[in-house]
């Protein structure tokens, strides 16, 4: 039973009963050396041969451009799911196999001519559309979508988060 | 006044992780009821302990996702994609100490050690854009842990009651 236990030893550490985090550390851990991240520091990047199909994504066209509509972004979660093993009463958990969220959205600014709007419902209607009583392309599409996560001069990506496969958005 | 620090090991992560995290929780015991009928009577005797099997902080995030980073990393180690969903599928030797400390806050008055730590899951960040945000951005980190219990001094309390 005491292997169950295998940080005994570090409970034991002579120094447990003094704090040895103080304000000075943190100051010297965190705020003086690292530039802490902001909910505005990313841009989305669309890229895929459909979506220039539909959105005709051209970075003089700002209009068209996905990129300066789109409002906000979710970096995923990512889970791993587990699994009990009952041993006496009690159960232990050890853990399987890795689960993603396979929902992704984003606000997306509406212009009074609804381009980026009508754009996204032609993308969804290629998948299923009344007129072929449901019909449409079947297949999961080539388009990325990439979060990149800017730093604090907002020049420069510090991480980019990719998106593979997405289909069209509900509108 | 009640403050805490975690400490825990994982490919590298320790320390570092203590300042980085801005709240836990102490997760509940409880111990589970069994019913005796006897007669028209039912009594309600005690049966075995139970833990809950999951504990969530909240990780500040740095411009460069240095935690974030760090914590993915563990996670990939565990079960990956790219290993068709395999890894790592132990309970690794991690565990997470909540400390409490007293008013002058030099002094770890009690502790909560939860054994057998795994990162279950990294949560959603979410970004918007807002002018004038002054709020540093924050994620949700699941661990599933086997069980806890508290130390007061350097008292073990699961050793001394072995031994």
């Amino acid at each position: 039973m005491a292997n169950l236990s295998p940080n005994y030893v570090d409970i034991k550490n002579p120094s447990m009963g003094v704090n040895p985090h103080h304000l000075k550390n943190f100051y010297n851990q965190i705020t003086k050396n690292q530039a802490m991240l902001y909910g505005y520091q990313f841009i989305l990047t669309f890229i895929g041969p459909e979506l220039e199909l539909f959105f005709q994504n051209n970075v003089n066209d700002m209009e068209k451009n996905l990129t300066y509509h789109a409002q906000s972004a979710k970096l995923p979660a990512f889970k791993i799911n587990k699994a009990k093993i009952p041993f006496y009463g009690n159960d232990f958990r050890t853990p399987t196999v890795v689960q993603f969220d396979h929902e992704w959205d984003t606000e997306i600014l509406v212009d009074q001519n609804m381009r980026i709007y009508e754009a996204a419902r032609a993308w969804l209607r290629s998948y299923s559309d009344l007129k072929y009583s449901g019909g449409g392309k079947r297949v999961i599409p080539n388009v990325q979508v990439r979060i990149n996560i800017l730093d604090t001069f907002h020049q420069n990506f510090t991480t980019s988060y990719v998106l593979e496969r997405c289909l069209a958005f509900i509108c | 006044m009640v403050i805490y620090h975690l400490i825990y090991k994982a490919l590298g992560v320790n320390e570092n992780l203590t300042y980085y995290i801005k709240s836990a929780s102490i997760p509940k015991s409880e111990i589970k009821s069994a019913n005796v009928a006897f007669l028209a009577a039912g009594f309600v005797v005690p049966g075995i302990i139970s833990y809950p099997d999951e504990w969530t902080v909240d990780v500040l995030l740095d411009q460069d996702l240095t935690m974030y980073r760090r914590l993915k990393m563990w996670h990939e180690e565990i079960s990956s994609y790219r290993l068709d969903g395999g890894g790592k599928k132990v309970i690794p030797h991690v565990t997470a100490n909540v400390n409490l400390l007293d008013n002058t806050m030099q002094n770890i008055v009690r502790r909560y050690v939860m054994e057998g730590c795994w990162i279950q899951e990294l949560g959603n960040v979410d970004f918007k854009y807002e002018e004038g945000a002054s709020t540093v951005q924050k994620c949700s980190c699941k661990f599933a842990m086997q069980y806890f219990y508290e130390v007061q001094g350097e008292q073990d309390p699961l050793q001394a009651r072995l031994s």
